[in-house]
């Protein structure tokens, strides 16, 4: 990067503020519940947004840091920028949904693309999903780029094993031309497990309103039922038997 | 590739005070003036505590800072430093992400820095879009051998969605000096958001007890009510809309 590069990234930062990251979000209303959610979020309508930032990635050859070190990029070579990948691992709980991926990155008319990819027990799958920083030369943006709409991809344990984001990096001019990438995100929600063929307790059948549920609480060991191998789904619930599923549920509590 | 640390510097203050500038009522905080752009969060994974009364103990080791400079590594290469030698402030940069509304109470800093001088870590809130603002708090270590330093109790910062997108630490070590950086923990618990002014229940009304609550749950779609607008809040729990409750608040239950 040279040093008019910089300045001229000085002025697209200092003027972006969030207009760089609304300019291709998702459709407004689920952006809206996105931006307001955070790592773990609980409930099944929370996006949670994890991020991995570049300096997480590993690199197929040396990369270089800049801004803070935050931004990562393959060096300048005798002709040029050559093309390259970095990876990284991206932790999601089992049964998440995948809606959006983003890269946010800083786009000099060369581009970067970020790709999810399942991963079996076999090795790395197919992509699943790619999104291209789409800035035209030769100016430079630094911003986000998302998927429009939304995936509705599911990790699904025992089919995938996880995923790995892999970042593409357009090759490069001998001219200021190259990708810089600041990080991935990964919007995902909780899902509830879908229910067995064949029920646990002989008084709630495949067809209780609440099966699934059921299911997943007797599963997750958080309820062993109400004895005799019956679950009780009509009884009301006591004080006590509220505060032994939380308890079991969170795992609480340990003191500091 | 011409990268001087003139240059370097350069650029940095033409950033620092593009965000003086645009973003901060404040002065600069001597430690965010070398940082040329705002990152967001970090991929944490790890257990998170429950409740609102718990603290989870985010630790963030060497091992996932990023640098100014080359470093060295010491202890298994759990503990990092940079190489006494030229006069310059050196600068570990690390990421933390924490839940929205997070209450962060305090902050702990662990390096070695008997007879080779100190670190000081500073927590910075970083915006949406590009900006970073003013550190939170400042927490230099006292010389000893391997021990950790800790900010007050109860500093009580929240992390306030769409007011603050990640936690920035920024680890510093003063010239010609070479104390060991080990980890920064970040301790922080959990709370529930504040009340809507609208209410969503037609019987649960803003002066009902439970208002905020149930608010809480309706918003991360755990509940819909019990039908027509409203939400029972008197009617009697049974085993099976507990079952339902909990299933979807924590996205149960997908088998490993």
């Amino acid at each position: 990067m040279t040093s008019t590069k910089r300045v001229l990234l000085a002025a697209v930062v200092a003027a972006a503020s969030t207009a760089a990251l609304s300019a291709q979000a998702p459709p407004a209303s689920l952006r809206v519940k996105g931006t307001t959610a955070r790592p773990k979020e609980f409930g099944t309508d929370a996006y949670t947004v994890t991020v991995i930032p570049a300096f997480s990635f590993t690199a197929d050859r040396d990369t270089e840091t800049d801004f803070g070190h935050l931004y990562k990029f393959f060096p300048l070579g005798i002709l040029g920028w050559d093309a390259g990948h970095m990876f990284a691992g991206v932790d999601i709980p089992a049964g998440a949904i995948v809606d959006f991926i983003g890269l946010q990155g800083w786009d000099c008319g060369k581009h970067g693309t970020a790709t999810l990819f399942n991963v079996a027990v076999t090795g790395m799958t197919g992509g699943i999903v790619s999104v291209e920083s789409a800035n035209q030369p030769p100016s430079c943006v630094v911003g986000s780029w998302y998927n429009p709409t939304a995936l509705g991809w599911q990790l699904q344990q025992n089919v995938h094993n996880a995923m790995v984001a892999d970042v593409y990096f357009e090759e490069g001019g001998t001219f200021d031309t190259e990708f810089t990438m600041a990080w991935v995100e990964v919007w995902w929600k909780r899902s509830v497990s879908p229910a067995p063929a064949t029920p646990s307790f002989n008084d709630v059948p495949t067809t209780d309103g609440g099966f699934q549920y059921i299911e997943a609480l007797a599963a997750s060991g958080i309820t062993g039922g109400c004895g005799g191998g019956k679950y009780c789904p009509e009884a009301t619930l006591t004080r006590r038997q509220m505060t032994i599923f939380l308890a079991k549920a969170l795992g609480l509590h340990w003191p500091n | 590739m011409p990268r001087t640390r003139s240059l370097r510097r350069l650029s940095w203050a033409l950033v620092a005070a593009g965000w003086a500038g645009v973003a901060l009522a404040q002065p600069v905080p001597r430690a965010v003036a070398h940082r040329k752009s705002a990152p967001r969060a970090a991929a944490q994974s790890e257990p998170k505590a429950y409740g609102v009364d718990t603290y989870t103990v985010t630790v963030i080791p060497a091992t996932s800072f990023t640098s100014d400079d080359h470093y060295v590594t010491d202890y298994g290469s759990l503990a990092r430093y940079f190489p006494f030698d030229d006069n310059h402030h050196h600068y570990f940069t690390g990421l933390s992400q924490i839940p929205s509304g997070a209450v962060i109470d305090k902050i702990g800093l662990e390096c070695a820095s008997t007879g080779n001088g100190e670190l000081t870590a500073t927590i910075f809130y970083v915006a949406e879009g590009g900006g970073a603002t003013s550190g939170i708090v400042v927490l230099p270590n006292t010389p000893h051998d391997f021990d950790t330093d800790y900010s007050p109790d109860f500093l009580g910062y929240q992390f306030v969605k769409n007011v603050h997108n990640a936690l920035v630490i920024d680890v510093d070590q003063a010239p010609n000096t070479e104390p060991l950086f080990g980890w920064v923990e970040v301790w922080w618990r959990r709370t529930v958001s504040p009340s809507p002014a609208t209410p969503t229940f037609s019987d649960v009304p803003t002066t009902d007890a439970g208002y905020g609550w149930i608010e809480a749950l309706a918003a991360s779609q755990i509940t819909g009510g019990c039908g027509n607008g409203k939400f029972c809040p008197d009617a009697p729990l049974t085993r099976r809309q507990m079952a339902i409750f909990l299933a979807k608040a924590l996205g149960l239950h997908w088998p490993f």
